[in-house]
């Protein structure tokens, strides 16, 4: 199946084509910036920095975080696409998938307490500040597989 | 404006302690590109934060508050400007001569810019702005521009492997 996919015409239009594949990474880029950036904050708040900052307030942010989620999903499955077996076979790709996977897993109670801590100033749950410490490491962790990937 | 190899700004560059310490430390320019990338993280989201708060999105947060993101962005700021004179150190005169970096410097310039005239170019008022309220055309009118012009550093960044630098 991975061979079927990257001998594709949309694979040989990724890697050929002149703006294929960069306006592809670019997106995934840009949707990396947005992501990491605001839900890294959304943590720091839930992690009790700047508690002037309405938890319920920040509600929309997750909204902003999904979407561009979303993005570098559908982007990330077409860069995958391109050079499948590769990409399959690489180490750092695994790690990324891995803590991709478990970084936006531990979004979701960190949005739900969002949703139910209401005007809530008391400190967070240890499990939800568990899950907003923890998905700012897997998120580093991310990053540098992801770019290292383009080496191993 | 054009260089060649024996411009002093590209001897510069090129035989300083960076260049020479990124040609020689094989492993040097990946790590340099992963802190590049957590330094544009922390950029964009603490600089979008308010620029999308002043727009009128998530207008339940208070500006003052969102400001004291700013050391995250400052740091990703300064980690970027590091690692970036990295990558240029390591071989000058294709990033130099190249398009898409050189437009990238650019907007950056025309950022920070733009970052200056929000803050000393609005009121107080503006910049202390609370919960609930609504921020003036002329500060959204900046918050649109700034969003704009980081994305552009992103795209513009991004396109200098794909146009002549060949970085991965």
């Amino acid at each position: 199946m991975l061979q079927a996919l990257q001998e594709s015409d949309f694979a040989a239009w990724m890697l050929q084509s002149s703006y294929g594949y960069p306006v592809v990474l670019t997106l995934h880029t840009t949707g990396l910036a947005v992501v990491v950036g605001v839900l890294v904050l959304v943590d720091l708040r839930v992690l009790g920095n700047v508690t002037q900052l309405s938890l319920t307030a920040m509600r929309p942010l997750m909204k902003l975080v999904w979407w561009a989620f979303l993005l570098n999903l559908v982007t990330g499955l077409l860069i995958f696409a391109s050079d499948a077996e590769r990409y399959y076979g690489s180490t750092n790709f695994r790690i990324k998938i891995a803590s991709v996977l478990l970084a936006i897993g531990l979004a979701v109670p960190v949005q739900r307490y969002l949703r139910h801590a209401g005007a809530a100033t008391a400190d967070a749950p240890s499990g939800v500040r568990l899950a907003a410490g923890s998905s700012i490491g897997l998120w580093a962790v991310a990053i540098v597989s992801g770019r290292l990937m383009a080496y191993f | 404006m054009t260089f060649t190899q024996d411009s002093w700004l590209i001897v510069l560059l090129h035989d300083s302690f960076a260049g020479v310490a990124m040609r020689g430390i094989p492993w040097l320019f990946p790590a340099f590109e992963v802190l590049h990338f957590m330094g544009m993280a922390m950029l964009v989201g603490a600089v979008g934060i308010i620029d999308l708060r002043v727009l009128g999105f998530a207008r339940g947060l208070p500006l003052p508050a969102l400001h004291k993101f700013q050391p995250i962005g400052v740091a990703g700021l300064i980690l970027n400007v590091i690692t970036g004179i990295g990558f240029i150190s390591s071989d000058p005169l294709p990033y130099l001569m190249n398009g898409a970096y050189r437009l990238k410097m650019l907007l950056i310039v025309i950022a920070g810019v733009n970052i200056l005239l929000f803050y000393f170019g609005l009121s107080r008022q503006v910049r202390q702005l609370p919960a609930g309220a609504s921020a003036p055309l002329q500060a959204r009118l900046i918050a649109a521009a700034s969003l704009l012009l980081w994305f552009g550093v992103i795209w513009t960044g991004r396109f200098i492997a794909f146009t002549g630098k060949n970085t991965l």
